[in-house]
Formats: structure tokens, sequence, C-alpha cells
């Protein structure tokens, strides 16, 4: 297990828990990012930015704080 | 005479039904970029008006159609994706769709999206108003080898599902004509109503219904009120254990639905919201004598859920509304034939260069030289076009009336001299740069430089959204201030139109290319700019520290690029300028004139020699400058302009008047001290004049520090 921003680009994972403060989670939940959704890293920004998941089909761009609250696993194939 | 006016009012109450008989109130509701807005217009045409919601700084986009006998007013709701509080743009929409005002709501999905995109509609659904699903870019679905199940899809939603290519036109008025069809039936509804009650006609039964509503001070009555929503409970039904406690609290609101009525949701919408712990109902539940009991036991379930699912409360509901979705998207979405069509790559290379770690940055500067370019010359060559045309008119004028006639220099010079100055200084400029913030805005360009640059405005307290009304202040300060309004938060809301206050737009680059640029050439300009930069950057570091709250973590969605429609470019460019004259420019104009008057009267001219200790003696620069800055807050490239014509009058050239330093400082002090006019008034409109001033204040005293800090360098140095 380790956190969504630790993730190379191009890896699938599936979300564990989502770490962050009620709001932020109301909206990811909101988006869909749950535990058990399996997400794509598609990119993330230089500098350490914000980091660009694929769920459900979409991009999805998220600030790098929040990605480090974010637990993923492998996803088994 | 009393029998005179009851005549009148039965007259008129019988217009207003009439008039009232056949119009349709509807919003449209859905995910940012479904394409709502391009149904919007397709149904509105030019009908359009931009205002705020009450009080708010959302924008409500309002137009109108008459389609069929029926006229249609309809409300184009923010983009959202949820009906939480979690922005303000969620609260007003659910608000306004369970308030009087609407009789049906379109929900626009984007059928390429369908889960993400029925999780609003789940949400909708429980508000228990009338919806038609409008399925839009089905076209781009079909491309991917994929279709909907449209007949399974009613059967499962109960509710007309429309499908649509809006860009296409491809049915949209289909959306109407189902809207039409429940009106219909609601109006049986209403005569069936009266057959069972016998003893009156279907008139006096709406007078009645009237009536009533008059009391309950409404003014209309709506398709709602009888509207049967159809029994859902397949669809919406969560597991048992969470269905229990959605239960019990129901009867309990039930219950209380006297202490409750304020609140115009359903029972079972509030029940969901407070076991989700939402602040607007939490709060008023709080706010209320006798409702603590239910709070308690909203509690207690709640942590019964979260203790039993082993989630917080808020991941436990979002997961099985996406569980019950999951289950509705495999029965509708079904491919379509096995062959695979190639996908179309030219959008992911464009996704790929403009996010990329060193081209991305690159093409960011390009984008931001583009719109400066592309502003600056037509709003330059058709300013200069009006400006000669006046010049013209006031030789004219002037030699007729004489150049010295007092009411000419008020009415002529002051009054029509401060309207086309408002036209020909800042409408030139804000009509193409509306155009180039809609092709960069429709494109998809913008999210990808907010993505590139989010790590860096952490550091001044809001995220990478505030960078695209940064970029957009390269071309006009003013609509991008008014841009800030995208921001989730008020706190970023403000520390935005700060920083983007501070980006040198068209004109005053038109001062720092002038004076700096034409004379010292690019190593002084580049100083500038960073200077510039540095202060954007200490500003935000000072607002951050300031202002109650924390920076708010970027999440935003990042849609594919598509082809810009010119159509609906164009016609969001109109808008936008149309706002802008009619709300902006009135002000412009009437305190330019005020200015303008008493620059005439010559009642500034003691300014100058108030304003001697700063600029003269702190900055270096000559005394008559003060007054330059003062027309300066008017339209920042005046502060060169009027400085040529003084140098013309006394036959000399700028480079003559002034030394390379004070060029550096009186650019400098441009750039920095205050935002022109129209900027605080937008940004005084979206926050509050107070603010607008302290933005004002904080400003003028940077550039006065760094402007005199500049001069005293200078001076040790030309003594070494």
């Amino acid at each position: 297990m380790r956190y969504l921003s630790e993730c190379e680009n191009g890896e699938e994972v599936t979300v564990i828990r989502v770490n962050a403060g009620f709001k932020a989670k109301q909206r990811l939940a909101n988006l869909g990012i749950v535990p058990g959704i399996k997400i794509i890293k598609k990119n993330s920004a230089p500098l350490r930015g914000p980091i660009e998941i694929i769920v459900k089909g979409t991009s999805l761009v998220i600030g790098r704080g929040l990605a480090s609250k974010i637990l993923v696993s492998n996803t088994n194939n | 005479m009393s029998s005179c006016s009851t005549r009148k009012k039965i007259k008129k109450g019988k217009s207003i039904k009439q008039e009232k008989k056949n119009v349709i109130n509807i919003a449209l509701a859905g995910n940012p970029n479904v394409g709502k807005s391009v149904i919007f217009n397709q149904l509105t045409g030019l009908s359009q008006t931009i205002g705020n919601w009450p009080g708010k700084t959302v924008e409500k986009m309002e137009g109108h159609l008459d389609f069929l006998n029926y006229r249609f007013n309809i409300v184009d709701l923010p983009g959202i994706y949820s009906l939480s509080t979690y922005s303000l743009e969620e609260i007003i929409s659910r608000k306004y769709i369970v308030s009087e005002n609407v009789d049906a709501i379109i929900n626009v999905i984007d059928a390429t999206n369908l889960e993400r995109n029925l999780f609003l509609t789940y949400q909708l659904l429980e508000l228990r108003v009338p919806v038609i699903l409008g399925i839009n870019q089905m076209d781009i679905l079909h491309k991917r080898n994929l279709d909907i199940d449209f007949k399974r899809m009613e059967e499962i939603f109960k509710l007309p599902v429309v499908p649509l290519v809006a860009v296409h036109g491809v049915g949209v008025h289909q959306l109407l004509e189902k809207v039409i069809e429940i009106h219909k039936k609601y109006h049986q509804d209403v005569m069936k109503d009266v057959k069972l009650k016998g003893e009156l006609n279907k008139s006096e039964l709406i007078n009645d219904i009237e009536s009533k509503s008059e009391d309950m001070d409404l003014k209309r009555i709506s398709i709602k009120q009888f509207f049967k929503f159809p029994d859902l409970h397949q669809i919406l039904s969560f597991g048992k254990e969470i269905e229990e406690k959605i239960q019990s609290l129901r009867e309990l609101i039930e219950k209380n639905r006297n202490i409750i009525k304020e609140l115009p949701y359903p029972s079972r919408f509030i029940s969901i919201k407070l076991l989700e712990n939402d602040e607007e109902i939490v709060d008023f539940f709080k706010s209320k004598e006798g409702l603590i009991e239910i709070l308690e036991k909203v509690e207690q379930y709640r942590k019964e859920l979260e203790d039993f699912h082993g989630e917080d409360i808020n991941t436990i509901i979002s997961s099985e509304i996406y569980n019950n979705i999951r289950k509705i998207v495999d029965q509708v979405l079904i491919p379509k034939s096995k062959t695979k069509k190639k996908r179309n790559t030219l959008p992911d290379l464009i996704d790929h260069l403009t996010t990329h770690s060193i081209l991305g940055y690159f093409i960011l500067t390009l984008v931001i030289f583009g719109i400066y370019t592309f502003t600056f010359n037509i709003g330059d060559f058709i300013g200069s076009l009006i400006d000669d045309a006046f010049s013209i008119w006031t030789n004219q004028i002037h030699s007729e009336f004489g150049s010295d006639n007092l009411l000419i220099e008020i009415f002529w010079d002051g009054a029509m001299g401060g309207f086309i100055g408002a036209i020909s200084g800042v409408l030139v400029y804000v009509a193409p740069f509306f155009l180039t913030i809609e092709i960069l805005q429709d494109s998809g360009y913008l999210p990808r430089a907010a993505f590139l640059m989010d790590k860096i405005m952490h550091v001044m307290g809001v995220h990478g959204k505030t960078i695209i009304t940064m970029i957009l202040g390269f071309g006009c300060n003013v609509p991008a201030c008014a841009g800030c309004r995208i921001m989730e938060t008020e706190r970023e809301k403000k520390i935005s139109m700060a920083l983007t206050s501070l980006i040198p737009c068209a004109a005053t680059m038109t001062v720092v290319l002038g004076l700096v640029g034409r004379y010292l050439g690019l190593y002084w300009l580049m100083v500038l700019f960073v200077i510039n930069f540095v202060v954007i950057l200490i500003v935000g570091r000072i607002l951050n520290k300031l202002l109650p709250g924390e920076c708010t973590e970027l999440i935003m969605e990042m849609h594919e690029y598509r082809k810009p429609n010119v159509k609906v470019i164009l016609k969001q460019t109109w808008l936008r300028t149309k706002e802008f004259v009619y709300k902006a420019l009135p002000i412009i104009v009437i305190l330019g004139f005020f200015l303008e008057v008493l620059l005439i009267l010559n009642a500034l001219a003691p300014l100058n020699f108030v304003l001697t200790p700063i600029t003269v003696y702190w900055l270096g620069l000559p005394a008559v400058t003060g007054i330059f800055l003062i027309y300066g807050i008017l339209r920042k490239e005046l502060t060169l302009v009027l400085l040529s014509i003084f140098a013309q009058n006394l036959g000399l050239t700028v480079a003559q008047l002034l030394t390379p330093a004070q060029m550096i400082i009186f650019s400098l002090v441009t750039m920095l001290y205050i935002p022109c006019l129209a900027t605080i008034i937008i940004i005084a409109k979206l926050s509050s004049w107070k603010y607008a001033l302290q933005i004002s204040l904080l400003e003028i005293s940077l550039a006065i520090l760094i402007g005199g800090f500049l001069h005293f360098i200078f001076i040790i140095f030309s003594f070494i």
C-alpha cells in the first residue's frame, strides 16, 4: 500500500482509503473516488505539482496534497 | 366607484391569467462541460441575459423562447457534480430547483460519461421534481462504438429520456416537447380533479388555486404541485440498514413538518442529507427549537452506519449510489458493433504537448503572448480610429463655439469625451479579449494551464485555477477579475482578484513598452517584469496570511480537447460584451465624467503640489506626473499619452523630459500603483467596496515603496 502521489505514471491502482478532510472527502466521493474503485494515474505536473488520474473514463486533476492522502494498492488483474 | 374598481380587478386578473396560461419555467442542470450552455444557446438565442443570483457572486444565465404556443423561461444553472454544500453553485442550484419558480428540470447528461453524470441525476430525482433526461454527445458515443438503449432507460427512470447532439441541434426541441407533454398532463389532472369534485368548473378551480397561491405569496401555479413523481424506489433505494434509518428519520420529520416547513425539500432528501451531515440542513435543524431530538437520532444513526461499514457516511452513501448507477449503466450502455474504429489521436497529442513538463510551459508563454498581441492590436487599431474621429469632431466644435467655453468643456470634452474614452480605451480591448477567452475556454486549454501552475499558485494561497484568471489579465484586468467567480471559496475569490489586478494588462503594456521598451531596451523591460511578478508573489503571501481560512486543494475535471464551436463562441462573446456595456460601462463613464470635470476646472492642480513629496522627493519624478498618474486610474495608458502631449507642448521628446531612471520608475509605478477604475468597480461588485479600496491602498503603498527604493538605488549608483 502507498499513496496515490507515489504512483508511477500509467499505473492502475485500487483506492483503499481517503484520509482527507470532510469537504474534500465528500467531493472526491461524489466524483466516484471511493474505496474499491480502480483509477489510473495518468500524469503528474512538474515541480511536484498536481496529479492527473482517470476515474470512470474521465480525467480528473487533484492537488498533490490531496493525492498524498489517498491510500491505494496494486490492482490484482 | 367600488364596482368599477372591482371590474378592473377582474379584467386585470383575466389578462394575467391568459398570460400565465402557457408560461413554463425550466432550469437546465448538469455537470460542467456536458454541452449545457450549447443547449441553452440553441434554445434561447440572443434573448439571454447574464445576471447574478441574489446577493451571490455566482452567475445566473437566463433566456426565453416561444415554442408551440408556450413561453419557456429558461435558466441555465451552474455546472455541478452533486447537490451537496461543497460550493455555492450547488447550494444555489438545489434551492432554486425546489423553488416555486421552476416547473421542470432538464438534466443534461454526457453520454460518454454516464456514470458520473447520473450521480447528479440521482440527487435531482431525490428532489422529486419533474425531470427530463437529455443524453448529449451521442455522436461521440457512437464513434466509440457504443450506444444507449433509450427504451430501457425510460423504463428504468419512468421519465422522458431524449438523445441529443446539441452542437448540431439534434433533439434540443424534443426536450421542450417532453416538457409540454408533462404540462398537458398536469392540465388533464386538474380537469380530473374538477370532475371528481363536481361542484366547481375548471376556471373556478384555477382561480381558486391562484388565489391560494397569491395568499402564499406565490405568483403562479407550478406544474410541480400536480406532478405525480414516479415510484423510483427500486433504483433509488440504498442498502437495508441505511433505508431503515432513512425511514425512521422521515417519520420524525413528517411529525415535525410544521417546524420544518421552511425547508422546501422532500423528507427523504432531508433525511439523507442529515445523515450526510449537510451544512445547510443541519444548521437549519440547530436553529429551530424542538428538533434537537432528531439531530441526536441522526448522530446515533450515523455512528451506527459508520461503525457497521468501517467508512465515513459520505463514502458509504456515495458508494451505494454509484453501485446503483453501475447496475443501470450495465443495462443501458450497449456495444454497437464489433469492429473497432480508430480513435482520433489529435486531441491526445495536443493534451500531451500542453501538459508536457517543458513544452507545456513554453506553450503557456505563447498563449499569454498571443492573448496580449491579439487584444492589443485589435483594440489599439479600432481605439485609435475612434479617438481620431473624436478629435476631428472636437476641433470642429471648438472652432465653432470657441475652445474656452466652459459648457462645451464640461459637456463635450467631459461627458462626451468620457463616453468616447470608455469605448476607445476600454470596450475595444474588452470585446476582442472576450473572444480569446471563449476560444480558450471552449477548446479546453485553460484547465491544462491550471494543472501546470497549481504548485506555484499554492505559494500565494490559491490553487491552480487562479492562473486562468491571471492569464486572462494579460488581455484586460476588468473581465479577468470578473472571471474570479470561478473560484470555490470567498477567500480564493478575494486573493485571485488581487493577484489578477496586478497583472500588466494590454493598456499597461503600452506604457511600459512605449517608455522603457522603446528607450531603454529589453534588459530593463525584463527587470520591470521580474519586479512585477515578485510583487504579485508578495501580495499573494500577504493575503494568504491575512485572510482567514486555508488554501483548498485543486479538484478539477480535465475534459478532452474539442474543436471550438464558432456559433457558441460568437454568441458568448456578444453576450459578455453586452453585459459589460450595460453594467460596467455606465459607471466608468459617470465616474470618468466627474474626474474629467475636476481636471477641466483645474481643481486637481493643487494635487500636483500635494503629491510633490511623493512624486518629486520620494520617487524623483517631475511634479507634473502627479496629475498624469491620477488620470491613469481612469485608463492606464493615459499616463504615457498625457506625458507625451506635455513633452510635445514644451517642444521636447519624452526622452528629453525624463531621465532613464525616471522612465523606469514612472513605468513601474504605472504597472503597480492601482487597478484601473473599471477593475476596482468589478472587484467591489464581486466582494465589497471595502475590499476593493483595501486592495487599491495595498497596491498604492507597494508601488510607492518599491518606486522609492529604486530611486534611492539609482542615486547611490550614480555616485559610484
